[in-house]
């Protein structure tokens, strides 16, 4: 599931899901529980970049 | 003679309202909207931060302060996600995604009646709702004058909240009103900047409102109890003191948010997170707590 165009998000083991940040030429990987949904990803990602991004 | 009294009553009736609207900036008393704009330094010796779509809006004694497109992506956000958190339209979701920035998410109610003040907080997946006795400030009138857009304005100044602040009010609209908890001045604020010049407030217009405002659907977006939703977003109610400080951690301590979020980042990761995280100074400092 791609949230946006500035972060993807991928499950890649049972349990865990993964979210890479790649707002403003930084990339960070996030895991989380695999049942958050996508609102909560979204928000996350969301104050992510109005921290990291002008 | 009843024919005289019935000309006269037509008479006053047609005066009254060309009277009541040709007086500079008169509004009716019971409903107004107004559009601000609030800029915020992250850091004292760089450039403000820019929230150009505030308002207030003021009805039926309560006033809210709100960035207007905070208000849209709520609103979006409720048809785009259902109740357990999964996209259900992906057309509203991308609309979100179009919504200017920056764009403030705290929220402040102020209701006169019941002497409340609620202040209403989000931080991605967190919200958070407090609500206290309102506190009025001490406002020193300053015999100063000046007319800020179109408005005859008067000085006040006062420790509020742990900052000096000074403000323009006007009398033209005589409400003790105004932007975030600047509240109690003899009119409607205009202009406000604390003394340290990192936080500043401008009436850009205002106007009449026209409907019952948006009070009580913002409100009802924030349960007034702790929830954790199936989806993984929490609510707090909290005390101010309390939600303030974990604001303060939320936008400043990253290992923090990951923490209260339930997310997890390598050492490396979180080390990177933490030295690229803007800096973030509250409109009540840190400060003011600490013996509170």
């Amino acid at each position: 599931m791609n949230i946006n165009a500035k972060s993807k998000v991928q499950v890649e083991e049972e349990g865990v899901c993964y979210a890479w940040l790649t707002s403003c030429g930084i990339e960070i990987c996030y895991e989380f529980p695999f049942d958050m949904g996508d609102d909560f990803l979204v928000e996350f990602m969301d104050v992510l970049e109005d921290i990291f991004c002008d | 003679m009843t024919y005289r009294l019935s000309i006269l009553l037509l008479w006053v009736l047609f005066l009254i309202p060309i009277a009541a609207y040709s007086q500079p900036h008169s509004f009716p008393q019971n409903g107004i909207k107004c559009a601000y704009h609030f800029t915020r330094k992250d850091d004292p010796d760089r450039a403000p931060r820019k929230y150009l779509n505030m308002r207030l809006d003021y009805i039926d004694g309560a006033s809210i302060y709100y960035d207007l497109f905070t208000y849209e992506r709520d609103s979006l956000w409720t048809l785009a996600f259902d109740e357990n958190g999964k996209t259900k339209n992906r057309q509203e979701y991308e609309k979100i995604q179009s919504l200017p920035r920056p764009r403030l998410d705290d929220i402040t109610i102020v209701n006169f009646k019941r002497v409340e003040v609620t202040q209403l907080y989000h931080q991605g997946p967190i919200s958070i709702r407090s609500a206290s006795e309102m506190s009025v400030p001490d406002w020193k009138l300053v015999d100063e004058s000046r007319t800020i857009e179109g408005f005859s304005c008067r000085k006040a100044t006062a420790d509020y909240l742990g900052r000096n602040w000074t403000v323009w009010y006007t009398e033209d609209i005589p409400l003790p009103v105004g932007p975030w908890m600047l509240l109690g001045a003899p009119g409607l604020i205009v202009s406000a900047q604390d003394s340290e010049a990192i936080f500043s407030f401008r009436l850009i217009w205002a106007d009449e409102l026209d409907n019952n405002g948006r009070i009580a659907l913002i409100d009802s977006r924030y349960p007034k109890k702790t929830t954790r939703r199936k989806s993984g977003t929490s609510h707090f109610v909290l005390s101010m003191k309390d939600a303030e400080q974990m604001c303060f951690r939320l936008r400043s301590d990253a290992a923090y948010l990951l923490e209260i979020t339930g997310a997890r980042a390598s050492a490396n990761q979180l080390d990177m997170m933490q030295n690229k995280m803007r800096k973030y100074i509250p409109l009540i400092p840190d400060a003011y707590w600490k013996d509170k």
